[in-house]
């Protein structure tokens, strides 16, 4: 296992921070610059920004926001935002991104997770896999718009050949109400790849933090959480272990 | 003077690592595509994101292969990140048919899915030189710096000291660090404090 990553998830819309709740809907609640230097200050693993609104502007997250969202940080930035051939996700990774999120064309367009995978190496490469935490027989695409019936675990096991090199599964039905994680289903999925697994959706609670842990995620994705409670990253990390998660060790010298 | 150049080799991006160069005191950075601009006093930072193959072939358009070998037996320094490292090397599983430069006398292999269980090896790690074998303090106080990658370091070169890293169990050679060469499989560049303080220490490495 690896160190369990922490992983504050941030919606925009190029400009604003957003709010979702099950994939819809918006609302505002902030200017993106601030919060990345927020959480670049408060030492998390990582960080994954998505452009909600690309898709329907039929554009993708813009490169100048990665540019200067990697000048702020000094961790991996991982985005996603309408990113459906390879020249978006060229642009995107020369803009200083280190891994590109892929949603629906994961599913809809395998031939382009390959090409990606050819082209910037699995590594570069994280497939979403939009789900409800109840049902493992469909998966969704389109921000959750669309529901299909395949069954979970074999559309996980193709985003892995295909060339995924993280899988982040995301507990649509549970986004941002902060109603607790649900794995039932999810736990399914993580034992049939090889890939390392992260999830996202309705964490409410640091057990929530350790259930995500001890069923093998190597991490979890979090919005409203952090956002809209009292909760932080160091609250978290201390309370993880105190229960002998292998978590990040702060710099010493 | 603090001067560093970085090779681009047009797999993956400098930004992160010029932004972290210049927050470790370096003040003069630039970025190169070719070797005609190198001294042989030049410290040279190797980035690299992607596919060992795709580095060697655009090192071999760029006839880089021999200026680089060069570089280092004139007593220019080189520091590997990455595939950066991995070029550095001898062969790796990732690629059949293309060759390191073989100035680290090592291959690079796959991390065994039955050991580890999760390939590629993905996020935060320690990465220890307790004895202070490499002279960098940083590795002395079990840092944690960032991992992406699903190839590593099949065995020492001896004429390197090598900085560890143990992961679900499997220890492996992390990093590699001599008077003129360092090759680094983590990035420091993403690595926050940690990262930082490892550059830091380039300055103090550094003949420049």
């Amino acid at each position: 296992m690896s160190k369990f990553r922490i992983i504050p998830i941030i919606l925009t819309d190029g400009i604003n921070v957003l709010k979702g709740e099950k994939f819809d809907p918006w609302r505002p609640v902030g200017i993106l610059e601030p919060l990345l230097n927020i959480y670049e200050n408060r030492d998390v693993d990582e960080l994954i920004l998505i452009d909600v609104h690309a898709n329907s502007r039929l554009e993708y997250i813009s490169t100048e926001i990665v540019s200067r969202a990697c000048k702020t940080l000094s961790i991996p930035l991982s985005v996603g935002g309408g990113l459906n051939s390879l020249e978006r996700i060229r642009n995107v990774l020369k803009a200083g991104a280190d891994k590109v999120i892929i949603g629906s064309s994961s599913i809809t367009d395998p031939e382009l997770i390959q090409g990606a995978r050819d082209e910037f190496g699995s590594q570069s490469i994280i497939c979403s896999l939009d789900i409800d935490s109840t049902d493992l027989n469909h998966i969704f695409t389109n921000g959750g718009r669309n529901r299909i019936e395949v069954n979970a675990v074999k559309a996980a096991i193709d985003l892995e050949n295909n060339g995924a090199g993280e899988i982040f599964i995301q507990l649509i039905d549970l986004e941002g109400t902060l109603n607790g994680v649900d794995l039932n289903i999810a736990s399914k999925i993580i034992k049939e790849v090889g890939v390392p697994v992260s999830i996202a959706g309705g964490v409410n609670s640091n057990d929530d933090f350790y259930k995500i842990y001890e069923t093998g995620f190597s991490g979890v994705g979090v919005g409203a959480f952090f956002q809209f409670t009292e909760n932080t990253p160091s609250t978290v990390r201390s309370h993880l272990i105190s229960r002998n998660v292998q978590t990040r060790n702060l710099f010493r010298s | 003077m603090k001067k560093v150049k970085i090779l681009d080799l047009k797999i993956g991006s400098v930004g992160s690592l010029f932004s972290a160069l210049e927050k470790a005191g370096f003040d003069s950075i630039s970025v190169i595509e070719n070797m005609e601009s190198l001294l042989s006093s030049d410290l040279l930072i190797i980035p690299g994101n992607g596919n060992f193959g795709k580095a060697i072939k655009n090192i071999d358009n760029l006839n880089l292969r021999e200026t680089l070998k060069e570089h280092v037996f004139a007593g220019g320094q080189i520091v590997g990140i990455c595939i950066g490292m991995q070029i550095l090397g001898r062969a790796s599983e990732e690629s059949s048919i293309e060759m390191g430069l073989g100035l680290i006398e090592s291959n690079f292999k796959k991390f065994d899915l039955e050991l580890v269980h999760r390939v590629p090896h993905l996020g935060w790690n320690t990465v220890n030189d307790l004895e202070n074998s490499s002279g960098l303090s940083t590795f002395r106080f079990e840092n944690d710096f960032y991992f992406n990658h699903s190839y590593f370091l099949e065995s020492k070169d001896t004429n390197y000291n090598s900085l560890m890293t143990n992961y679900s169990g499997f220890e492996f050679v992390s990093g590699v660090v001599s008077d003129n060469i360092i090759g680094v499989q983590f990035h420091p560049e993403k690595s926050s404090k940690a990262g930082h303080s490892f550059f830091c220490e380039l300055i103090n490495w550094s003949n420049v």
